[in-house]
């Protein structure tokens, strides 16, 4: 299964691809918007997970460039938000995003259930720093 | 909870946090200030000490944050010390090294 990560703090790029790599999942990084909504053309993911506050072209842009593109509008969207960021989570909601992370309190059986829930079939058994991860959460 | 090694993380963490003020600071003295930059840069500084569990800094930088927003969005932004609180940063930077 593929994920794409739109996120432009190359440490949260890093986190996050290497734990979903690690899992099994096929992941793709974009630095912002427009190059997130150029991969996503080509990765076709099976997930987005979305930065609100980005150079060139922001969360709430790619959100509003994926409703209004037929063929992008399929994707669904999880928005990465941090502590403060109450009222741009409504936004990215009411512009189609499905749901929504904290990136910065990071517990990894939340984060798994918020990412699989929007994926065709449960992620496989794994292995992570030494816990399993079940089959279904 | 998946336990995972945030150690690994703090020598990356520590270089950007220092990075991010310095860049902070310079953006902040400039003439016509790029308010959508700093509080982009605020914004990652807040996200990062957050996720390290330095919740000390990341309120100092939502502070920040929340300051640079409100005057991105033109709304009542009540005037902070903005150097006096990349100051208290730098030091509490500096207790996690």
């Amino acid at each position: 299964m593929k994920i794409i990560i739109i996120e432009d703090d190359h440490f949260f790029q890093n986190f996050y691809s290497l734990k979903l790599k690690e899992l099994g999942y096929q992941v793709e990084v974009a630095g912002n918007g427009q190059e997130g909504l150029e991969k996503i053309k080509t990765f076709l993911p099976d997930l987005i997970l979305l930065d609100i506050i980005m150079p060139i072209m922001d969360g709430f842009q790619v959100l509003t460039s994926l409703k209004n593109d037929p063929l992008l509008s399929k994707y669904p969207v999880i928005v990465f938000s941090t502590l403060g960021q109450e009222a741009d989570i409504k936004k990215a909601i009411e512009l189609g995003a499905k749901d929504y992370i904290n990136k910065s309190f990071f517990d990894f059986d939340v984060f798994l259930k918020h990412v699989s829930s929007y994926l065709p079939q449960p992620i496989a058994s794994t292995t992570v720093s030494n816990q399993t991860i079940p089959n279904k959460i | 909870m998946v336990d995972f090694d945030l150690k690994s993380y703090s020598a990356l963490y520590l270089k950007n946090a220092q990075e991010e003020i310095v860049s902070i600071r310079d953006l902040v003295k400039q003439r016509n200030v790029d308010i959508k930059t700093v509080h982009r840069i605020c914004h990652t500084l807040k996200g990062q000490s957050f996720f390290m569990g330095y919740n000390d800094i990341g309120l100092k930088a939502l502070e920040l944050e929340t300051y640079f927003k409100a005057k991105l969005e033109n709304t009542q932004a009540k005037d902070i010390a903005v150097e006096e609180i990349l100051g208290e940063i730098e030091k509490l930077l500096s207790t996690k090294i």
